[in-house]
């Protein structure tokens, strides 16, 4: 069995593998079945016939080693050559058109159709054809003379048997090689499918759990909303402190709102977080007006920059916010990846201070914060996605 | 299971149905109108048995194409395989036997079944052909029926020319069915391998994205702490009253530190956890004695951080804590966690604020019990 299922090396691993394995076997059933002829011929004195048939024999070797080598549709190609002049030699030297070896051709002509492309196939089937054409115009032109047909005997009975096996035999097994590499295949795919579901569904999961991450966190943060509240009950002169944690605290919040209505993990629109912060804060403003104009420009950044940004955005406002001002303009302009905020209508009271927070704010964004006339702008640079 | 023993290879069917079909059809329209003009050849010849054998193909291939039509492929494929075995042993029987050219069509037969039927089919095939070429041979070797001498002609070689470009067709037709599903399959194969290669990517990109948004997120929490920091920097004296909402604040940051999570990073492995805080929290404010019994498992980090932050205020709440041996347990029991404070040297408890321990209990659905021996909390997982 083990020689049977013998893999020439040159074709372990690649596509040809099984049909390889089957070729191996088909042609040691050759040289087998032509060596079953040639005693045939041997016995019945047919020297002609047995001569051509120990040659072929012989040939069949070198095609093999042909094989062995890698080249299969080489070999494959030759053996239809030769065995198509074998066969019409035969034939000649036997009873021509009526002679069993007729029975070759369909075998021949099979394996270079299961085997070969359309153009081989094509030149072995000419090859076959002309062959017949000699047999029968041949015989009626007398180029040649075919033996007389005599009353067919079990030696005819085991060569047209063996010629018949031999060819079902390996096209079937060449066929079933396929057809198994087709259901494998198909099997592989089934299971790759299979795991890109998995991997899709634990793909959604983390998802879902980076949602809910975002939600823990809007609920986390109101339970420190709840805590500086409960605080601030105690402590009358922390209000402006607790306020301002409170701001902080808020522009989180709505960093992680937006990035669950979103559904996005970790990026944010700058120009969706103002809107979202303003539209939050207004109501504890103490200018009575405020105008926004938030333009329409995206700028996608990572949570920490929106949250820097934020912030900034109403420490800056807290700054310049009082019930003395008529109105409070907030200009929101995004270039590319340059991003101006500019607050202004504000009444002056006096040189904006920064502050340590802000000083700090603004050097993480890698930006600058300036007052000119009675407008408070600040500029940073941040890389679009 | 007799859908087995039937000879229609049902590994073609799954991938290549409708090509076989057509094929079948197709050849079920060459192989008669050969059989009619052979015929008519053959009783121009004056062989009217032969011609009348002949006749038989084109009647059992009218009734093969009926049962393809309402889909009995399996008794399409045994009637037109046992009537062509038939008629070439019936013509060879009325010609040359064993030497008839018709003969060439046993090995065509055996190569349709090789490439279409499954092992019993082509076992079956070869079986019955080998068992008519014997009846040819034995048969007129034995005497059964007389020998006969056979006229070579130019039918002879139109025969033959018919049946081996009807092979030639039919073998690479239906061997290009299966050639071109696998070249299909595997085309399919690799898409799908891409696929999956980048479906796995995006998954290790999200898991990525997990564990960068709890970093993040502890970050920007630790971030406003600092914030706070530096304004009490500016203002020492407001220092002590911000220390209790900064410590909640690490304590929630804390919770998503993916250093404590599991590999989903949805779920929080709560004694290093409460350990961690326990430490931060000890660092900062006087205590006696401290034994911690804590039982590990995993829970949501929602409920995590809010057990850390009562944890806290609870500790945070105890008047005398620089006096007090204080012992902390945690354990699961029935899908109930329960947290223990209590005093190992008889201090009796006496909290500062209990209303706020008891709202952040009541908002993970629990209940606590606060009397002078300690604190109680059971909290539903």
């Amino acid at each position: 069995m083990k020689t049977l299922k013998y893999v020439p090396k040159n074709y372990v691993g690649s596509d040809l593998e099984n049909i390889a394995s089957v070729i191996n076997i088909g042609y040691l059933l050759l040289t087998i079945f032509l060596t079953v002829s040639l005693f045939r011929q041997i016995i019945e004195a047919e020297f002609e016939i047995a001569l051509i048939i120990a040659l072929s024999i012989l040939f069949t070797f070198f095609i093999r080693k042909h094989f062995m080598a890698g080249k299969l549709s080489q070999s494959v190609l030759l053996a239809v050559v030769f065995f198509n002049i074998l066969l019409t030699s035969v034939c000649t030297l036997g009873s021509g058109i009526n002679d069993i070896g007729i029975i070759g051709y369909p075998i021949i002509i099979g394996f270079s159709g299961i085997i070969l492309d359309q153009r081989k196939l094509a030149g072995g089937s000419i090859l076959s054809f002309l062959g017949v054409i000699w047999l029968v115009a041949g015989e009626r032109l007398n180029l040649y003379s075919p033996q007389p047909i005599s009353a067919g005997s079990e030696g005819d009975f085991v060569i047209s048997s063996l010629f018949v096996f031999l060819g079902g035999f390996i096209a079937f097994n060449i066929t079933n090689n396929m057809k198994r590499s087709l259901l494998s295949a198909q099997q592989e795919i089934n299971i790759s499918k299979k795991d890109s579901e998995s991997l899709k569904k634990e793909t959604n999961e983390k998802l879902e759990i980076i949602e809910e991450i975002h939600r823990a966190v809007i609920n986390s943060l109101r339970h420190i909303q709840q805590l500086i509240e409960h605080r601030q009950k105690d402590s009358q002169e922390l209000i402006p402190v607790y306020e301002g944690l409170k701001r902080k605290v808020l522009v989180i919040g709505v960093a992680h709102k937006i990035l669950l209505s979103e559904q996005a993990p970790i990026m944010l629109d700058i120009r969706e977080l103002t809107k979202q912060i303003l539209s939050e804060y207004e109501s504890q403003l103490k200018t009575p007006v405020l105008q926004i104009d938030i333009g329409n420009n995206q700028l996608f950044v990572q949570l920490d920059l929106a949250i820097n940004y934020g912030i900034c955005l109403l420490e800056m406002i807290n700054k310049v916010d009082s019930p003395t001002n008529k109105k409070l303009s907030i200009a929101l302009s995004i270039s590319k990846d340059l991003v101006e905020l500019r607050l202004t209508e504000f009444e002056i009271k006096e040189k904006y201070e920064a502050g340590i927070v802000m000083e700090l704010l603004t050097k993480q964004l890698k930006g600058t914060l300036n007052q000119a006339d009675n407008s408070l702008i600040l500029n940073f640079k941040s890389k679009s996605i | 299971m007799f859908s087995d023993w039937l000879p229609y290879d049902h590994t073609i069917d799954q991938y290549a149905r409708n090509e076989i079909k057509n094929l079948m059809r197709m050849f079920l329209l060459i192989i008669p109108s050969v059989a009619i003009v052979l015929s008519t050849v053959n009783f121009i010849y004056g062989q009217i048995d032969v011609a009348t054998a002949t006749l038989g193909v084109p009647v059992f291939c009218l009734l093969a194409w009926h049962y393809l039509n309402r889909g009995h492929m399996n008794i399409s494929m045994i009637m037109i395989t046992s009537i062509m075995i038939i008629v070439t042993s019936v013509i060879c029987y009325l010609g040359a036997r064993i030497h008839e050219v018709g003969i060439i069509i046993f090995p065509v037969i055996v190569f349709f079944a090789s490439l279409v039927m499954n092992v019993r089919g082509v076992i079956v095939t070869i079986s019955a052909v080998s068992i008519c070429l014997a009846l040819l041979v034995f048969g007129e070797q034995y005497q059964v029926f007389p020998s006969q001498t056979h006229v070579r002609s130019w039918v002879d070689l139109f025969v033959v020319f018919s049946v081996l470009l009807i092979h030639v067709f039919m073998t690479f037709s239906f061997s290009g069915v299966t050639r071109n599903s696998l070249k299909k399959v595997q085309i399919e194969l690799e898409n799908q391998r891409l696929l999956k290669d980048e479906i796995a990517e995006n998954l290790t990109e999200k898991t990525e994205l997990l564990r960068l948004v709890h970093h993040r997120v502890k970050n920007n929490l630790l971030l406003v702490n600092s914030l706070i920091e530096l304004e009490a920097y500016e203002r020492p004296e407001i220092k002590s009253d911000l220390k209790e909402i900064t410590d909640s604040i690490y304590t929630i940051a804390r919770a998503h530190d993916p250093l404590y999570h599991t590999d989903d990073y949805k779920q929080v492995s709560i004694k290093p956890y409460l350990e961690k805080s326990l430490a931060s929290f000890v660092q900062s404010h006087p205590i006696k004695g401290l034994e911690i019994h804590l039982e590990d498992c995993l829970i949501f980090h929602e409920k995590a951080l809010l057990l850390g932050i009562i944890l806290q205020k609870s500790m945070s709440a105890i008047a005398s804590l620089d006096s007090m041996i204080l012992e902390i347990e945690l354990k699961l029991n029935d899908g109930m966690l329960h947290l223990k404070l209590s005093s190992l040297n008889k201090k009796p408890f006496k909290f500062s604020d209990k209303s706020l321990i008891q709202l952040l209990v009541k908002q993970i659905a629990g209940t606590v019990e606060i009397n002078s021996k300690g604190l109680i909390a059971r909290i539903n997982l």
